[in-house]
């Protein structure tokens, strides 16, 4: 029997549309979606169609043109700017495909960053051992390698332990070995320690290691497929 | 250039618009600087020469109380003398079209082959023809034209001339027609030339003649040949007259000419230092600006090699970019400069100077500045985008190896641990952008120095038009006394308004290693003179020495303790005395005595003039024929705050151009700095740091820049002061006062400049698009 998790996010007939001078560009139409506390999500589909811009606008790095996205209940869509930054800072976790390290900050000062905002956050050496750095933690970010810098941007991620954990292609500029570890934390983060992990990918294999599937086409959710009992990451081969 | 290359270059210039126009703007000014000042130099320096080669302008000017047939003989007679023109000077008056009575300088002349008129309209002067030659700016200023009956007046009697013709004379180069005025004020009185039978008193004074040597033809640019021609002359005359107040100038004494050369040298330094500063920023621009364009290009330039372009191709449409740049600045600066600063310039000139060819002239060195500045900034460009366009294209193609991020070795310090993490961000980023850093510092220093100079020039400027009138004589008038006033007359007036009476006259001074022309002022008992030390605090008169002023103690080489000789002009006694102080003033240089001093050394004390308390009536000169000129107190500061009219526009110039480097320079890598850390400010954004928390960061790097350019900057703005100030002339002095207030406003205004410029700059933190400035384009 499986327990009866909570919505944490909620999307409705939410659109998106980009505007360059007189070309009109709908990213996003009429989706609606749920996302449940603890789930652990992938979001498939090609390039273009708008799998990014839906992290996004959960994450609230952009907004949407229509419709409303609630996060526990809270109508996100109306923060203002200000808002948007405590939300960010306090719920969302994000982990880019490029990492966006802060360049002239240590391992341990990148994971730190967030200490500057003055938000609770587990001890960075702590965060940094969790992903595997514990002996990395005084090196900048150009004297590690890619997938080490992911591991940093995951850690930087998780150590102010947020309710949702947002990875846009996070293995994307990794060998397969490297990314593989990659998504093992990402589900670990789920599976352990309860987080929502919503992450965006074009390769359809990673859809095995997900509660919920949530195949994106044309800007909007074409199909949503669940599995019962979700492959352990480093099983997957792709 | 292939053109796919040249829309390339045209969008690339567009995408980087803001480096490449402090590029610009730092060309542009390099230019504008020199042009706006060699313009009416290499003008001043041609026209002058034309002006004076044409007019024969004498070489020896003798004036005594009176010259006779026989003194003019005795003159001609003195070896290598070629020409020598008689003349008589009065002072009178001249009748305007309205009525008005309006001063005038006549000349009466017997030959006109030394120091002759430039005729402008009319009859050239022949021995002998009646009529009045006047100058063309009262001519001007009066509507007289050739032709026009005038009336003249002299010692109360009137006599009518018709006027033959309009002249100029380089006699009159920068002519007062009395002491009342302290600076030429031309059109405002008249000076005119008429034949010497034409004399409207009985017997006719002669106390002028203009000598011309064989053996010296230049004007403008005398040699040493022709100075020590003329210095032999001047002893060879002096022996040969014997006169009461004799004076023996060379050209090279002269005022008018003095002041020429001096104009001409001052702007020549200037010229040699302000485009090198604006040059130096902009290669630190190119510098920056390159390297940043090659790195993003890096990719770009790769494929371009694999394409198959040349080296070559590659190089010259990367420099090409600067090349544009640089070429297009030259001009406009140079254009610009010329109708702007020139004309500016010009004006100046040409209202304190009679000089008909007067004119701005672009030189030869207008020519290669430019080049040289497109030179060095397209070698700059060059050197720039050699290290990467060396390699072949395998290597460029590949990423550039990640730079170390570190701060240091400071980070190996205990204090480094304690630092917050903005300021260990911001020192990271420093040394990581060492080159963008310095050259900000730099800009910021160039700014800050001309913001120091500027503000200590206006407090100078301020200083300078009241401090000789409320500190050095104090008093609220001054009456001057015409030539050979006798010591009784003066001495009645100085009972009569209970003032100090003083002789002010030319004086030759000698020491071990030089001989020049000075004046010497003779103070009787009272506390109307006084004398100022360097640090312009005021200091007793010595008693039995003599105080020298700065410029004559530095140009004689004779300091305290020394003993330096001089003589009044035509006489042949030499005295002796010992120097006791060195007085700074921006008066008259030379040498200063005590009465009492100077009748122990058997000098005869001969006054000439009286500072008083008492108010002297203006009227006093016309109804007392002794009497030259009364100024008051106010009348001084009134033409003193005249004349620094001109110097006001100098002040507002080095602002505008302190300003523009400071906010060109701030404004250019502020954008660079923010275009380079836009993915680390995004990623701030998306952790949730606030906008204002992002700014405050970032603007703390700005500040620290700011302060170190002005630190370090701050000190150079008073040598570059004292080079403005710098007066190559041995008989003029300048005061400048240097307090605490141009370094705290200079401090403020980069600080508020910075922290304007960095807002403006950072205001785009708060509308960052999130999504597009993280996008992957590694």
């Amino acid at each position: 029997m499986t327990e009866k998790k909570e919505v944490l996010i909620s999307f409705q007939n939410v659109g998106k549309i980009y505007r360059t001078g007189s070309i009109v560009y709908e990213a996003l139409h009429d989706v609606n979606l749920e996302i449940m506390d603890g789930e652990m999500v992938v979001i498939l589909g090609p390039s273009g169609a708008g799998k990014s811009t839906l992290l996004n606008m959960v994450g609230g790095l952009d907004a949407a043109t229509s419709g409303r996205i609630l996060f526990g209940g809270l109508d996100i869509t109306g923060f203002d700017d200000k808002r948007l930054g405590e939300f960010r800072a306090k719920d969302v976790g994000i982990v880019f495909q490029f990492y966006n390290l802060v360049p002239t900050l240590t391992a341990y000062e990148n994971v730190a960053l967030m200490k500057e905002l003055g938000i609770e956050i587990m001890d960075p050496g702590e965060a940094l051992e969790l992903v595997g750095l514990g002996d990395r933690k005084d090196n900048f970010p150009s004297q590690m390698s890619g997938g080490q810098q992911q591991r940093v941007s995951i850690a930087r991620a998780i150590a102010k332990m947020p309710r949702l954990l947002l990875c846009d292609e996070p293995t994307g500029a990794l060998d397969t070995k490297t990314g593989q570890e990659v998504l093992k934390l990402l589900q670990l983060q789920s599976k352990q320690y309860g987080r929502t992990v919503v992450m965006v990918t074009h390769n359809s294999a990673f859809a095995d290691i997900a509660d919920k599937v949530v195949l994106v086409r044309d800007g909007t959710v074409s199909d949503i497929k669940y599995n019962e009992n979700p492959l352990d990451a480093d099983k997957l081969e792709w | 250039m292939k053109k796919i290359l040249l829309i390339k270059m045209f969008r690339d210039l567009k995408q980087n618009f803001i480096q490449f126009l402090a590029i610009f703007v730092m060309c542009f000014f390099a230019a504008f600087a020199f042009s706006g000042i060699d313009s009416p130099t290499e003008g001043l320096r041609v026209s002058v020469d034309r002006y004076f080669t044409e007019t024969n302008f004498m070489d020896i000017g003798i004036t005594a109380d009176s010259f006779t047939q026989e003194d003019l003989a005795a003159v001609e007679s003195v070896q290598n003398v070629e020409a020598v023109s008689m003349h008589a000077d009065i002072v009178g008056r001249i009748v305007t079209k309205s009525g008005a009575e309006k001063k005038a300088g006549m000349r009466f002349i017997s030959n006109d082959e030394v120091s002759k008129m430039l005729l402008m309209e009319g009859d050239a002067y022949e021995p002998g023809m009646p009529g009045v030659w006047i100058d063309w700016h009262f001519a001007e200023a009066e509507h007289f034209a050739v032709g026009d009956k005038v009336t003249l007046k002299y010692e109360g009697a009137y006599f009518d001339e018709t006027i033959r013709g309009i002249a100029d004379n380089p006699d009159f180069y920068e002519y007062t027609v009395d002491d009342t005025y302290t600076e030429p004020r031309f059109g405002d009185y008249c000076y005119c030339f008429l034949d010497v039978t034409e004399y409207p008193g009985k017997d006719i004074v002669y106390d002028r003649m203009d000598v011309s040597l064989a053996n010296v033809s230049n004007q403008i640019y005398i040699t040493d040949a022709d100075e020590r021609e003329m210095e032999k002359a001047k002893v060879d005359i002096m022996d040969a007259l014997s006169k009461n107040n004799l004076t023996v100038l060379t050209k090279s004494d002269d005022p008018g000419f003095s002041s020429v050369i001096s104009d001409i040298d001052f702007n020549e330094m200037i010229d040699a230092v302000i485009p090198v500063l604006f040059i130096a920023v902009a290669i630190l621009g190119v510098v920056t600006t390159m390297t940043r364009i090659m790195a993003k290009h890096r990719t770009l330039i790769g494929a371009l090699k694999a394409l198959g372009f040349s080296r070559a191709t590659i190089m010259a449409h990367y420099m090409s970019y600067v090349t544009i740049i640089a070429v297009l600045a030259c001009i406009s600066g140079s254009v610009v400069g010329y109708y702007t600063l020139g004309v500016s310039f010009f004006q100046d000139t040409v209202t304190y100077h009679s000089n008909p060819y007067a004119t701005l002239l672009v030189s030869q060195g207008q020519v290669f500045v430019d080049i040289a500045i497109v030179i060095i900034a397209t070698m700059t460009a060059y050197f720039s985008c050699r290290k990467l366009l060396v390699q072949n294209a395998a290597d460029i193609l590949r990423p550039e190896p990640p730079t170390q991020a570190g701060a240091g070795p400071i980070e190996g310090f205990k204090l480094w641990n304690r630092l917050s993490f903005a300021s260990r961000w911001n020192l990271r980023d420093v040394n990581l952008n060492r080159f963008r850093t310095i050259t900000g510092v730099m800009g910021v220093m160039l700014c800050s120095a001309l913001m120091v100079t500027a503000f200590a020039f206006n407090d100078s400027l301020k200083v300078e038009s009241v401090w000789r009138q409320n500190h050095l004589t104090p008093a609220a008038y001054h009456i001057i006394f015409k030539d050979g006033t006798d010591y009784g007359t003066v001495y009645d007036y100085s009972r009569q308004y209970k003032g100090q009476m003083l002789m002010i006259s030319s004086v030759e001074l000698k020491s071990e290693s030089d001989q020049k022309l000075y004046t010497m002022t003779v103070a009787d008992q009272g506390n109307l003179f006084r004398l100022a030390n360097n640090d312009l605090k005021i200091i007793d008169m010595p008693q039995d020495s003599a105080s020298l002023t700065v410029k004559a103690s530095e140009f004689m080489g004779v300091g305290i303790g020394d003993r330096i000789r001089f003589r009044i002009p035509g006489q042949k006694r030499w005295y002796t005395v010992r120097v006791g102080s060195i007085n700074k003033t921006d008066g008259a240089q030379g040498i200063v005595l005590t009465r009492a001093l100077y009748e122990k050394v058997q000098g005869q004390f001969q006054p000439n003039n009286i500072y008083t308390n008492m108010k002297v009536p203006h009227a006093m000169i016309t109804d007392h024929s002794e009497i030259a000129a009364v100024i008051s107190h106010e009348d001084y500061i009134r033409s003193s705050n005249d004349t620094s009219q001109g110097v006001d526009d100098m002040v507002a110039i080095i602002m505008f151009i302190a300003v523009v480097v400071g906010v060109v320079v701030m404004y250019n890598l502020g954008v660079l700095s923010y275009m380079e850390k836009i993915r680390e400010i995004a990623t701030l954004k998306v952790l949730g740091f606030p906008s204002n928390h992002i700014r405050w960061i970032l603007q703390q790097q700005s500040l620290i820049i700011t302060g170190l350019g002005t630190l370090f900057g701050m000190p150079f703005g008073v040598p570059l002061l004292h080079l403005i100030y710098e007066e190559e002339a041995h008989d003029i002095d300048y005061i400048t006062v240097v307090g605490v207030t141009p370094f705290i406003y200079a401090f403020l205004l980069c600080f508020v400049l910075s922290v304007i410029i960095n807002a403006i700059i950072l205001s785009q933190v708060k509308d960052i698009d999130m999504v597009e400035a993280l996008k992957g384009v590694e």
